[in-house]
Order: C-alpha cells, then sequence, then structure tokens
C-alpha cells in the first residue's frame, strides 16, 4: 500500500509538469492570437468610424451649393491644416474626434469638367490607418 | 481504484486547454466577423459612392447631349477602386428593373420599370460596385434651365461704361426692393470687372454686391481706371472675390437641331411678325424688318444669324445658333407673366435706341429755323415732360398714405404731374398747358425715329385721367369704372379705353386698398420707376438674355430680367471696336438693369428640355 502511493505520487509530479507544459504551450498562442483578435477588432473600429466620417464628410459637400467647391485643382491638408476656401471644405475638416479615434481628413479637390468635379476625402486614424473615398459632384 | 485516478489532472488541464482554445477561437472568429462586416460597410459607403458619381457623370453628358442613350458599363473612378454602371433601356419592348430611361427630349411619357416618365425628364439608375458591395441609385431628373439668381452673371469680363444702374425687386407686382449680385465666374488675369465712366457726373449704382471667382479683390475696378482720380463715383453695396455660380450651360445647337421637324412659314421681310404659340424652326439666317411677336409660348429655332430691326415681345422663346441683333425697342409692361428668353450660341448684339439723343439733337438743329415742326417749344416741352416724369417719381417713391387718395398732403403735387404726362384737362404742371405730350408726339417727324419716340410716349397712356379714354376724350367715371379698371390690370385684360390705371389706384384712399388694388400700386409704382425721366427714347427688353458667345449693349438700353452668359471656347470678336471674347458681356452709356425674382423662381418654363439637367428626387439610394 505504502509503495503503491510513493509511485502514484511520482506519477502526479509528472502529470502535472506535463500539464503545466501542455497549458504553458497553449496559452502562448492561445494569447497570441487573442492579441491578434484584439488587434483585428480595434482595426475594424477604427475602419468603421473612418468610413463613417469619410461619409459624413461627401454629404456635407453634397449639401453645399456646388459653386462653394472650388474649380481648380487644390488640396486641402488637415495634417497641415490647409486653410479652408469659404465653405470649402466642411466640417468636419479638418480634425474630428469619435470617441477616442482621432480622424484627420486630406481632401483633393480637381474638375472632371465645366459643371463636375471630382472628390477624394483621405480620412486619417492612428499612426498609419487610412481610408480613402472618391466621388464626383454635378450641380 | 487508486489506478483509476491516474491522469485526472491531465485529462482535466487538457479539458480546460480546449475550452479556452474554443473561447479564444470563438472570440477570434467574431472579431474576424466584425472585420469582414467592418470592410464591407467601407465597400457599401464606396460603392455608394460609385453610384453617385455615376448619376453625376450621366446628368453632365445629358446637358451635352440631351438625347443619350448610350451604356456606360463599369466605368472606373478617377483614382480610387469601383466601378459604377448605367444602362440605357434601347426603345424596344419593356425597359428591365436596371434600365435608365431618358426622355429628356421626348414630347409624351415614356415607360420605365417605374411608370411613365413625364417628357422633358429621365431616370438614371446608377449601379455601383467595390468588391462583393452593389450598391444602387435611381433618380428622377428633369431638364430645364435652373433658376436664375443674378442681373449680370458671366463666364468673362464684365465691363459697363457709362452711367449705368443695376437693381432688383421680388416681383413687378409688388414692388418690394431686392439686393442683387453682378458675378464674374472668370478666374484668369487682368480687370474682370470694370466700370469706365464717360462723362463727369456718371455713376455706377449697383443694389447689392460686386463679385468676382478671380483671386484677387483688386480684379474688380470700379474707379474710373481709365481717368485716374477724375471721377469715381459708385454706389455699391460691397466688391467680393468668392465663388459663384455659374450660368447653365444650355446645349443650343442640339436644341435647335431638335425642331428640325417643326419648320416655320417663311418671315415676312417687312411689318410685324406675330407668331402664336407652337415651335418655329427656321434653318439659315433670317431677319424681321419689324417687331416680333411672341404669343402663348410660341418659340422660334433658328439655325443661323438672327436679326431683328423691332422689339421682341410677348411670351415666348428665342434660340439661335449663331449671332443675334435686335433693336430691342418693346414696350414695357407690368405683368410678370410676359418675357422673352432669348438664348445665342453666338454674340448677342443689342442697340438700343438712342431717343434722347436723337430727340435733341433733332430740336437743336430746327430750333434754329421756328418754321420746322420741332423747335424751341418742342424743346421746352420735352423737358417738361422730363420733368413731370421726375416729380412723379419723386411723388410715388413717398409712402402712400402721403399720395394715395384725394385729400392726401402730395395729392395736388401727384395730379398736376401725371396730368401732364396724361394730357389730363383737369391737371397740369404750373406753366403749361393741358396737352402737353400729344402737342409734343404730333410734332414728331415721319421715320424711324418718330416712331421710336411716338411709341415711347404712348407708354406714358397709363397717366391718363381715369375718365380719359385712349384718345383723352372725357368719358366720365364712377366708383365701379375704377373697380373694373384695377380687376382688369390684374387680370391682364386692361386696355386703353378703359381710363388711367395710375388715376384710378390713386384716386382710392390709401388706407382702403385691397391686396389687388396694392398689387397694381405696386405695379404702376414700378413701371414709372422703369420709366426714367431723363432717358425716354431708351430700349427696353423683358426677360433673360443668354449667349455663349459675348452679350454687348450698344446705347441706353433697360433690361427687365436677367443677361447671362456661358463661354463656349472661340474667337475675338470686335464689335463698334470693342474686343470681345466669349464670356464677355459689356454695358454702354445708360444701362439699366432691374432682376425680377417673380420671373425666374421656376426657371425658365419656355426651356424645359433644352438645358440643365437637374435631379427631382431620389427614387432610392
Amino acid at each position: 500500500m505504502a509503495q503503491q502511493i510513493g509511485r502514484r505520487r511520482g506519477l502526479n509530479l509528472i502529470e502535472v509538469m506535463i500539464a503545466f507544459a501542455l497549458v504553458a504551450t497553449a496559452f502562448v498562442g492561445l494569447a497570441s492570437m487573442f492579441v491578434a483578435g484584439m488587434r483585428l477588432q480595434q482595426r475594424s473600429q477604427e475602419v468603421s468610424v473612418a468610413s463613417e466620417v469619410g461619409r459624413a464628410f461627401l454629404e456635407q459637400c453634397r449639401a453645399l451649393d456646388f459653386y462653394q467647391i472650388p474649380g481648380g485643382t487644390r488640396h486641402f491638408d488637415g495634417n497641415i491644416p490647409t486653410p479652408p476656401i469659404g465653405a470649402f471644405p466642411p466640417a468636419p475638416y479638418p480634425t474630428t474626434t469619435v470617441g477616442t479615434q482621432l480622424c484627420r481628413l486630406v481632401v483633393d479637390v480637381s474638375p472632371s469638367g465645366a459643371r463636375l468635379r471630382t472628390l477624394k476625402v483621405q480620412v486619417q486614424y492612428g499612426s498609419s490607418g487610412h481610408i480613402t473615398l472618391e466621388s464626383q459632384i454635378h450641380p | 481504484m487508486g489506478q483509476e485516478r491516474r491522469g485526472v489532472a491531465l485529462a482535466s488541464v487538457l479539458l480546460m486547454a480546449i475550452i479556452l482554445m474554443m473561447m479564444v477561437m470563438a472570440l477570434y472568429k467574431s472579431v474576424g466577423g466584425q472585420l469582414f462586416l467592418s470592410k464591407n460597410r467601407h465597400d457599401e459607403i464606396v460603392a455608394l459612392n460609385c453610384a453617385e458619381t455615376g448619376v453625376a457623370r450621366t446628368l453632365t453628358v445629358m446637358e451635352l447631349s440631351p438625347a443619350w442613350s448610350t451604356d456606360m458599363d463599369d466605368q472606373t473612378m478617377p483614382t480610387t477602386r469601383g466601378t459604377w454602371t448605367v444602362d440605357f433601356w434601347d426603345g424596344t419592348g419593356t425597359p428591365g428593373p436596371d434600365e435608365s430611361v431618358n426622355n429628356i427630349s421626348g414630347l409624351t411619357p415614356a415607360p420605365s420599370h417605374l411608370g411613365p416618365i413625364p417628357p422633358n425628364s429621365a431616370l438614371i439608375i446608377s449601379t455601383g460596385k467595390l468588391g462583393g458591395a452593389t450598391r444602387r441609385v435611381e433618380v428622377l431628373v428633369r431638364a430645364g434651365p435652373s433658376s436664375v439668381e443674378y442681373p449680370v452673371l458671366g463666364d468673362g469680363d464684365l465691363r459697363f461704361h457709362g452711367r449705368f444702374k443695376v437693381d432688383g425687386i421680388e416681383s413687378l407686382n409688388t414692388n418690394n426692393p431686392l439686393n442683387v449680385e453682378i458675378h464674374s465666374t472668370k478666374t484668369g488675369p487682368g480687370n474682370i470687372i470694370s466700370w469706365d465712366p464717360i462723362h463727369p457726373g456718371d455713376k455706377a449704382y449697383v443694389q447689392g454686391k460686386v463679385t468676382s471667382s478671380g483671386s484677387s479683390g483688386d480684379r474688380i475696378l470700379f474707379d474710373g481706371n481709365n481717368h485716374p482720380g477724375s471721377f469715381a463715383n459708385y454706389d455699391v453695396m460691397a466688391f467680393e472675390q468668392k465663388f459663384g455660380k455659374a450660368a447653365p450651360y444650355i446645349d443650343i445647337q442640339t436644341a435647335v437641331d431638335a425642331q428640325m421637324g417643326s419648320p416655320g412659314s417663311p418671315l415676312p421681310t417687312a411689318g410685324k411678325v406675330v407668331l402664336n404659340g407652337g415651335v418655329h424652326y427656321y434653318h439659315g439666317d433670317q431677319q424681321i424688318a419689324g417687331d416680333l411677336v411672341l404669343q402663348n409660348g410660341a418659340k422660334i429655332f433658328v439655325d443661323g444669324n438672327f436679326k431683328v430691326n423691332g422689339s421682341i415681345t410677348g411670351k415666348g422663346a428665342v434660340m439661335v445658333t449663331g449671332n443675334t441683333d435686335l433693336l430691342g425697342d418693346a414696350t414695357l409692361d407690368g405683368s410678370n407673366s410676359e418675357y422673352v428668353s432669348l438664348l445665342s450660341k453666338g454674340n448677342v448684339t443689342l442697340r438700343g435706341f438712342d431717343g434722347t439723343a436723337a430727340l435733341d439733337a433733332i430740336a437743336s438743329l430746327e430750333a434754329a429755323d421756328p418754321n420746322t415742326p420741332l423747335g424751341a417749344e418742342a424743346s421746352e416741352q420735352w423737358d417738361a415732360i422730363q420733368h413731370a416724369m421726375k416729380e412723379v417719381q419723386t411723388v410715388m417713391a413717398m409712402d402712400g398714405d402721403q399720395w394715395v387718395g384725394d385729400a392726401t398732403p402730395q395729392q395736388a403735387r401727384f395730379d398736376q404731374a401725371r396730368g401732364l404726362l396724361g394730357n389730363d384737362d383737369h391737371w397740369t404742371l404750373p406753366g403749361y398747358g393741358n396737352h402737353v405730350v400729344s402737342d409734343f408726339r404730333a410734332k414728331l417727324p415721319p421715320g424711324p425715329t418718330g416712331d421710336f419716340l411716338r411709341q415711347r410716349l404712348d407708354s406714358l397712356n397709363i397717366y391718363r385721367r381715369v375718365g380719359q379714354d385712349g384718345n383723352f376724350n372725357d368719358i366720365g367715371w364712377t366708383p365701379a369704372d375704377i373697380t373694373n379698371i384695377l380687376h382688369a390690370y390684374n387680370n391682364g385684360t386692361y386696355n386703353d379705353s378703359m381710363g388711367g390705371v395710375v388715376d384710378a389706384v390713386q384716386t382710392k384712399d390709401f388706407g382702403s386698398l385691397s391686396v389687388d388694388d396694392k398689387k397694381v400700386l405696386d405695379s404702376v409704382i414700378q413701371l414709372t420707376d422703369q420709366l426714367d425721366y431723363d432717358r425716354l427714347g431708351t430700349a427696353f427688353f423683358k426677360g433673360m438674355i443668354y449667349s455663349n458667345g459675348s452679350i454687348y449693349a450698344s446705347n441706353e438700353v433697360n433690361i427687365v430680367g436677367t443677361v447671362m452668359t456661358s463661354a463656349v471656347p472661340g474667337p475675338t470678336t470686335t464689335i463698334d471696336g470693342i474686343d470681345l471674347n466669349p464670356g464677355d458681356i459689356y454695358l454702354n452709356n445708360n444701362t439699366r438693369i432691374t432682376f425680377v425674382k417673380d420671373m425666374f423662381t421656376n426657371g425658365t418654363p419656355n426651356l424645359a428640355g433644352a438645358g440643365v439637367v437637374g435631379i427631382i428626387s431620389w427614387l432610392s439610394k
């Protein structure tokens, strides 16, 4: 009986060590997946917010009188930020904060004909993330 | 039993590890799903922008080619991802749910998957795609020039020479003043908007702002630049640099070509031409020796140059693919509903009749010979007419309770001046006879100068006494006659035989005027304001003048409406020694433009289908 108990104790130590090794290995893999998942979730949220900011900006542009949109090729950089000409670019240029996310807008406008303007807005967020939306506007 | 418990810890840990792994996997999958949704949302926004780009591009091509029906498949965006597609129904069978229907040039409704599309309209269905995201936009659009907002609007240089006045009113029936704006969309070098006086005392008056899209304020020169320091004299609310609306581009050639199937009867070479409704197409240069009267929205389309040695009046439209020249001495009335839309692909020249100068010249020449009909007496009578007009304008500018009604403080002063203008037997200015205007009229010589001045003097008939007919005979009057006159004036059925409308409304008690009576009052005040006391010989044009070239007004032109250019590149033209580029507007010597907002509130209905394509409604998005 005493011999049996002694053998069982040794085996349990090995079992626990193996178990720890397995758990440690699993946790390393799982933790990396967890971190990646968190990053993806963060990115997803940022893309979603940036897309909405870009969409809202283009809607603001559409709400403007067409002739308030400059006729030449212009670059409005929200990082500098380049000052607006009249009412263009409209809010939320040059920056807006949604929750804790700061978005900077870089707006390009160029003529595509006498009565057609091409508008491109790049919404920048974080250190290097951005989305770009483009549309053409007719009066 | 001890053997059976071996491995329990390992199994438990493994089980926990599996559960943890499943949880993390689930989390990862969930995050991946979120990312997919977020990406898809982004793609959908891009796809919607693509679809809206498709609508914008289609509107543009429809403006340039109203009959456009070529499919535009998988068109790419200029610099970003995504495509858009607009397919058109080819006219056979029934339009499919994804097929756009262009009925811009149509005169009858056209079918679509939503039901009939009205004439001069189109259903645009644009589909935008990016990756797996697809967005579809349906838009109902209608063609026609957009509402006009400026009395003077050009794509080129705007040059004013000599005295000029630009003002605005809400309506000819209300006379409420309106601030207006002169604007040039030109952004190039040089003086974009300029005013140069001719004589000392010349004044530029703008009841509003003068604005330019030029990049600096010094592109507007209103200081008599050619005569530095001499006689800058202007009254302008402000000078500004701003982005303003350009005049709509109207494809006149296409609009005219579309009417080839409706040839008009040959135009008479002499006398007045009256066109009663309908479409009248002419190929080649056309010339009318007398007046052109457009009734009931008649439209005349000329594929060539068009010259009218008289007035264009009534309600209708004129479209010309070449140059347009007209004398423009139309008679002004107080109606909002009657005006002419003149659209010319080439240059428009308005040669206003310099009646004042002509009359002064005649009077001064013949004053030397007392045996001629026009002599010193005529010159005095002319001065009296001008003085009376000034008096009438001065009194009418006062509040109505000062002069409307028989017991008002200014009643006698007003009636004296009105009586002189209206050949009233009862009233005239002290020191003058009772028939100054008719005596003066009788002295005018035959010929175009006399005809022109007689026509101008006839516009003074509204100042007759209420109890005088068109020949100034006394016909008596009752209160019911006054009611009839005012009612007829509001209904557009007023005529000379009824008696003087100005006296009719002035005779009433100001406090008892009805809403309709006040419309008449405001209308005659406005009319009086337009009949400038010292420019009685001027020429009138009522409506819209539009050109893809330049607009040149030579002399004493009075426009009630608007002038605008939408430049199409072309050569420089020289008119009366003035170099004009497409888009330029040159208004010379005593030009007056009065913008009437009501005329253009709903665009220019005479030209539906011939101009800008505008969105009526977004059906789905």
